[in-house]
């Protein structure tokens, strides 16, 4: 709030034909705050665009331009002052329709005392304020939004790509060096570069689900799954594992692809990763069925499942399971995130030891 | 499309390593008989156009790296594609990606001279895969 101390720093620009207004304005006021005045709506604009004022006082009824039509020309030009009309009661239509309008702040009627005018002053200038200090804020916050978008653009490739580099670097020594233990300290190094590349993965998942508004497009599911399929079983080095997929679309589905590409990664990913200690290969059925309203989806694996204790926390954010290796326990937290944007849902059944089933809902936005 | 009857490989990259290493898995698994390396957009552009008319040195194939300082993958494929109806035979066009970035796919999709994206590390069996498709 306005603080006792002197208020010569807020400026104030009153507008008025009749000269003794002027006077007699600037003799009440000059000593608290820093008055400025002009008799013409010309001298007026040569003030603000000097010196800037925080609030405009204008009387209504002048011979060229009303106080209304001053202040809705000026606020086009000079935004920020704080706009005070001050009128007799016969105008009251005009100026309720100048507030509803947003072409003034507030109206004084005639005569005015002074108390209402340094009320007045002290209220416009704490919005003035107000306004000043969220748009300072706006502007950081756009300007840091705009660095944090340039970060994950950057981000996502400047660290994933030397990443990728190291992993074909070590496909090639899986060809070309015999040698067990050279061998072995590369299937380490292997390991460990994956690790990172998945959590390099989702943290560039996570930003972008949260920043980027939802995008609705025509969803192949039969062509997104495919193409997912083979983008994980590559990441993962799994081109072994064994996935169904049974998709039944018989229409058009309009939903955002990036997200629906997120769950699906995530969910097979997971499907393959956690497949049980004497499987030889995963084994994961998809189903899909899309209508006029939803596509339903599920995730089947005949993998190790989750424990009854965990089964309440796999959506939680840094969850890991004690299986759980090369996680980032972010996975499933961004599904789960990935599908509230998109309005959807998500279940899960499973036993440890006999599998999980992933049920996935998702609104058509037809 | 017969795996054979890739020949000549042009592979377009700024990443010394990952060239190395295109090369590498390519011989080994027995695809195409002779690789020439571009470190730039700019220099396997020049050569395609130098060479346009000239069947007998141009690519069957084209692994191209979507991201590189100057001219990148897209920008290559705009002048690929003004170039491509002067070719007895346009190459086939593979864009790898080290970032599987959402917008990337969607371009890649809309362009009908690319036939695929392919993630790095590069895997020459997606790339099989996907020519014995054609």
């Amino acid at each position: 709030m306005t603080s006792n101390q002197s208020k010569k720093h807020i400026k104030v620009l009153y507008l008025d034909d009749e000269d003794n207004n002027l006077r007699s304005f600037k003799a009440a006021f000059r000593r608290e705050y820093d008055v400025y005045t002009a008799n013409t709506s010309e001298q007026a604009y040569d003030v603000i665009k000097s010196i800037k004022p925080h609030i405009i006082f204008s009387d209504q009824r002048m011979p060229v331009t009303s106080g209304v039509d001053f202040f809705n020309a000026v606020r086009q030009i000079f935004p920020d002052p704080v706009r005070i009309l001050l009128t007799g009661y016969t105008d009251i239509n005009d100026i309720i329709e100048a507030i509803n309008k947003g072409h003034i702040y507030r109206f004084i009627t005639k005569p005015w005392s002074e108390h209402e005018i340094r009320v007045a002053i002290d209220n416009a200038y704490d919005l003035y304020n107000t306004r000043k200090q969220l748009d300072e804020k706006l502007e950081e916050l756009e300007k840091s939004n705009h660095e944090l978008s340039r970060f994950i653009y950057s981000a996502s490739h400047d660290l994933r790509s030397p990443l990728a580099t190291s992993l074909g670097v070590i496909r090639l020594a899986e060809h070309d060096i015999q040698d067990p233990l050279a061998r072995d300290y590369f299937n380490k190094i292997e390991e460990s570069i994956k690790k990172l590349d998945v959590f390099v993965h989702h943290i560039i998942d996570y930003y972008k689900n949260n920043r980027s508004e939802s995008e609705s497009i025509d969803i192949n599911f039969q062509n997104i799954i495919e193409e997912v399929i083979e983008t994980v079983k590559s990441g993962l080095g799994s081109s072994d594992a064994q996935i169904d997929t049974e998709i039944n679309q018989d229409n058009k589905f309009i939903g955002d692809e990036f997200r629906f590409r997120i769950i699906m990664s995530n969910l097979i990913s997971n499907a393959i990763k956690f497949k049980k200690p004497d499987q030889n290969r995963a084994r994961i059925h998809i189903n899909i069925v899309s209508d006029l309203d939803k596509a339903t989806i599920v995730v089947k694996d005949e993998g190790m499942g989750i424990l009854e204790d965990h089964i309440q926390k796999v959506f939680q954010m840094f969850f890991k399971s004690n299986n759980d290796r090369t996680g980032s326990g972010m996975g499933l937290y961004i599904v789960k995130e990935a599908l509230e944007k998109m309005g959807g849902s998500i279940e899960v059944k499973s036993q440890s030891g006999e599998g999980s089933e992933f049920h996935i809902e998702i609104p058509n936005h037809l | 499309m017969n795996l054979s009857s890739i020949v000549k490989i042009m592979l377009v990259d700024d990443n010394i390593i990952d060239r190395l290493v295109h090369r590498r898995l390519l011989e080994i698994h027995k695809i195409g008989q002779t690789i020439d390396e571009y470190s730039s957009g700019e220099e396997a552009i020049n050569f395609l156009t130098e060479n346009r008319q000239n069947g007998k040195l141009l690519p069957d194939l084209i692994l191209l790296d979507i991201m590189m300082p100057g001219m990148d993958g897209f920008d290559f494929m705009v002048h690929f594609s003004k170039l491509k109806d002067q070719f007895e035979k346009p190459p086939l066009v593979f864009m790898l990606s080290s970032t599987n970035d959402e917008s990337d796919i969607r371009k890649v999709r809309n362009n009908s001279d690319v036939i695929k994206m392919l993630n790095k590390p590069f895997s020459p069996e997606s790339l099989a895969n996907s020519i014995s498709k054609l």
